[in-house]
């Protein structure tokens, strides 16, 4: 039988240990909430970049009756040129003007495997609040993923700054547009098309314009998440929980003043800087994956 | 004016090649159609890969990546059990020395 005299400092070593818990275990649950930020903000910057490249490769989207009525020019053309239908020409006539792009999965493949990257990278801190007394070394090791994720939105910006993309199917439109209106003589007509096709032009470029920056201020967005993120595994011992909470209110609110700045390549520039700091840092430096980024291409 | 890379001059003249045949083929009969269409999605195969080589050169995360957060993440929720173990057996404790 245990003597009652040990079984009173072990009962009172237990409520300091629970009540020490109850600190310890909101700082877990901080780090959970700014890890599912960063993979949010992230996942929302991967899904603006595909949806770029989606449209960079497209060919026009155009209703039933506008390809019912491309089918009707084709046969009007075969009748008119005296040829007479085959099979290969009327397997033709049912793809209609649409391409097939055999990289299309391809680019796809990759923009899932970036969203299932930041998911992962959420999903892994989810039992922390109940498991941090003995997830240290887990959480230290999960470091260098936040930091590679980090500088991974940071190379997408840059790309999207140094290469942006276009609505290609839209363009398309337009100048098939611009060729019909070089056929209209009536002058008036004619120049009520030009106007008309000057607005979308003016449009096409804004909306263009508009898109790329989206994508890129969403990707810094993101890596700001994502720094502060590998800042709180890096000094997780350290810091309070009013640090933590402070930290990740900082990163909130500078997220949101991101959104709203119209400097581009003025943040482009910064977050460069912030990656190559990463890199220069001889703590951080071991942890990143260095594959990519020296971002030379074939300069 | 930035100086622009090399990738951003050959990006624009292969997307130039790709939107002027594909005007081109939506105009054109359909033999001639079907003579230009491997062509045109050749080159717009040419061009995503392309894109996707340059996205890539800025991509770290690998599926080997996926696998070792998947680790992690299981190491934490083992953890997450032994931790509720634990608290079960710590209460027992507290709970006996009262009553002793």
């Amino acid at each position: 039988m245990r003597n009652p005299r040990h079984c009173a400092p072990i009962a009172a070593l237990v409520c300091l240990a629970l009540a020490q818990a109850g600190c310890t275990e909101k700082k877990a649950q901080a780090l959970v909430v700014a890890a599912q930020t960063f993979a949010s903000e992230a996942k929302g910057a991967v899904q603006n970049v595909r949806a770029l490249y989606l449209a960079d490769i497209s060919s026009p989207d155009e209703t039933f009756e506008k390809q019912s009525a491309q089918v009707a020019v084709a046969i009007e053309k075969e009748i008119l040129s005296g040829s007479s239908m085959n099979d290969e020409k009327f397997a033709e006539l049912l793809k209609g003007t649409t391409l097939s792009n055999p990289a299309l999965s391809e680019i796809n493949q990759e923009f899932d495997l970036l969203e299932r990257a930041y998911s992962t990278f959420a999903s892994m801190y989810e039992s922390l609040p109940q498991g941090y007394l003995f997830s240290r070394q887990a959480v230290k090791n999960s470091e260098k993923h936040a930091i590679n994720l980090t500088v991974q939105l940071i190379n997408m910006a840059e790309e999207v700054e140094k290469h942006p993309l276009q609505f290609r199917g839209r363009r398309i439109l337009l100048q098939e547009r611009l060729k019909d209106v070089a056929g209209i003589t009536n002058e008036e007509l004619r120049q009520a098309s030009i106007g008309i096709l000057s607005k979308e032009i003016v449009h096409l470029r804004q909306e263009e314009e508009k898109a790329n920056q989206q994508a890129i201020l969403q990707c810094l967005r993101a890596a700001e998440a994502g720094k502060r993120v590998a800042q709180l595994i890096r000094d997780y011992d350290k810091l309070s929980l009013e640090d933590i909470l402070t930290l990740t209110g900082d990163a909130l609110g500078f997220a949101s003043a991101i959104t709203d700045s119209a400097d581009v390549k003025a943040l482009v520039a910064k977050y460069n800087g912030i990656r190559e700091t990463i890199e220069n840092d001889p703590y951080w430096a071991p942890l990143l994956d260095k594959a990519i980024t020296d971002s030379g291409g074939t300069n | 004016m930035p100086k622009r890379d090399n990738d951003a001059i050959l990006l624009e003249q292969m997307g130039h090649a790709v939107t002027d045949l594909e005007v081109r083929f939506r105009r054109s009969t359909l033999e001639e159609r079907v003579a230009l269409r491997p062509m045109l999605e050749g080159m717009l195969a040419d061009y995503t890969r392309y894109r996707l080589r340059l996205l890539k050169e800025g991509t770290i995360t690998t599926e080997e990546d996926l696998r070792e957060m998947q680790a992690i993440k299981k190491e934490i929720d083992k953890a997450a059990s032994k931790q509720s173990l634990l608290k079960a057996i710590a209460r027992t404790v507290a709970f006996i020395a009262t009553k002793i």
